[in-house]
């Protein structure tokens, strides 16, 4: 967002020694667009799925097909390019949405099993990453088996916030303005926690990453649900409409200044 | 690695208390509000119950869609303020429909089965 950034962006040039990190580093921006696809991510499931009536179970496997297709081209890029970047995490985003409600509506699983198989499954996907890399740093993806280890991790963070967001506001009965608010203060504290008192940014990174997607969903009930259920009925076509044009401007914008890009000096 | 994992469970458990030990004191001083105001809803179901009282079930069939329609697209919206009761209102309104769709409709289950619809709007609370 800085002169800086710009600055950086033309001293990119990777030597024998550096290689392009494949990911964006975390930046204000990379939040604001975070926030907003799992937002549309809500909003667009809930649309494809009660509007266009395709049923659950089909709506899922096509849109998991439209994911396939996109990490494929997000693969395939050798440094980190904002479009296929952010299409893969808007489309995680409606995928997770997805599956986690044909899991509760479709098979019946309980939400509570759901959060505990996620958060086991995430554990897992931390736990293979470190043995396998030694490190779970998102500064340094540059190897395809790395990369796989970090969507593994996205998905599941998704799949899991999804879950525990939806089991905090049946279980406790909260609307999504109380539910927003909740995680909204959980991010907060994390935030201060990182900012003052020495909390890990990985660790950090992680546990916010989880937590956006409630707050997300919350916000983008909270937008497009009828005014008798206080939500601001806005409706889930043009809330999802608006979040997506504005993502799509964002993400123009950082392919302009190539924000968010970042070099990876590499050891031996 | 063991003292980062402790500060993250005190930075989220501290939030989570401060915001439980205020929805418990707001919800001592509220009553409680169940699924909302469900008038739009009992609206469309009177509406079916007139035309299945005068005999015209297919009328009273495609009404019912309007029902089916808006019940399903509120789902997200009020399924969560009430579990129990909105699944109360769910089966009611599945007996209600098949009554209804059903290849020859006896009018007097499709009689009865919206009746039991429309006592379960009106007391959510009781399981059909």
């Amino acid at each position: 967002m800085t002169t800086a950034t710009l600055a950086d962006a033309a001293s990119i040039r990777p030597g024998p020694m550096t290689v392009f990190n494949r990911v964006p580093k975390v930046t204000a921006d990379f939040w604001l667009i975070k926030l907003m696809a799992v937002t549309m991510g809500e909003t667009a499931a809930d649309y494809i799925n009660v509007q266009l009536g395709l049923g659950l179970t089909l709506t899922s496997l096509i849109m998991s097909g439209v994911l396939a297709a996109a990490l494929v081209w997000q693969f395939s890029q050798r440094r980190y390019v904002p479009a296929p970047y952010w299409l893969g995490v808007v489309l995680i985003s409606v995928v997770g949405t997805l599956v986690t409600d044909n899991l509760v509506d479709t098979f019946g699983v309980p939400l509570l099993v759901t959060t505990i198989g996620f958060s086991i499954a995430l554990a897992a996907t931390f736990i293979v990453w470190f043995m396998s890399e030694r490190t779970l740093s998102i500064h340094s993806i540059f190897t395809t088996r790395r990369e796989a280890f970090y969507w593994l991790a996205i998905l599941f963070t998704f799949a899991l916030g999804t879950a525990a967001g939806d089991l905090v506001a049946e279980q406790f009965s909260l609307g999504y303005l109380a539910t927003g608010i909740l995680f909204g203060m959980i991010i907060a504290s994390l935030a201060i926690g990182y900012f003052f008192l020495g909390l890990d940014p990985i660790l950090g990174f992680w546990l916010v990453y989880i937590l956006t997607r409630p707050l997300g969903a919350s916000f983008g009930d909270l937008l497009s649900q009828p005014h008798q259920y206080g939500g601001l009925g806005l409706g889930t076509i043009i809330t999802s409409a608006v979040f997506l044009a504005v993502i799509a401007g964002i993400v123009a914008y950082m392919s302009f200044r190539h924000e968010g890009e970042e070099v990876v000096v590499v050891d031996e | 690695m063991l003292k980062q994992i402790l500060l993250a469970i005190v930075l989220i458990a501290v939030p989570v208390a401060a915001f439980t030990g205020f929805e418990v004191y707001a919800r001592s001083t509220a009553t409680a509000s169940g699924l909302g105001d469900l008038s739009a809803f009992k609206a469309i179901i009177s509406d079916v119950q007139a035309l299945a009282v005068k005999g015209d079930l297919s009328g009273a069939a495609k009404r019912i869609t309007d029902w089916e329609t808006a019940w399903d697209s509120a789902e997200t919206a009020i399924r969560p303020l009430n579990q129990a009761e909105w699944g109360n209102i769910d089966s009611a309104s599945d007996d209600a429909l098949s009554a209804l769709r059903a290849a020859k409709p006896v009018p007097d289950d499709v009689n009865k089965a919206l009746a039991a619809l429309m006592a379960a709007l009106n007391d959510p609370s009781k399981p059909s």
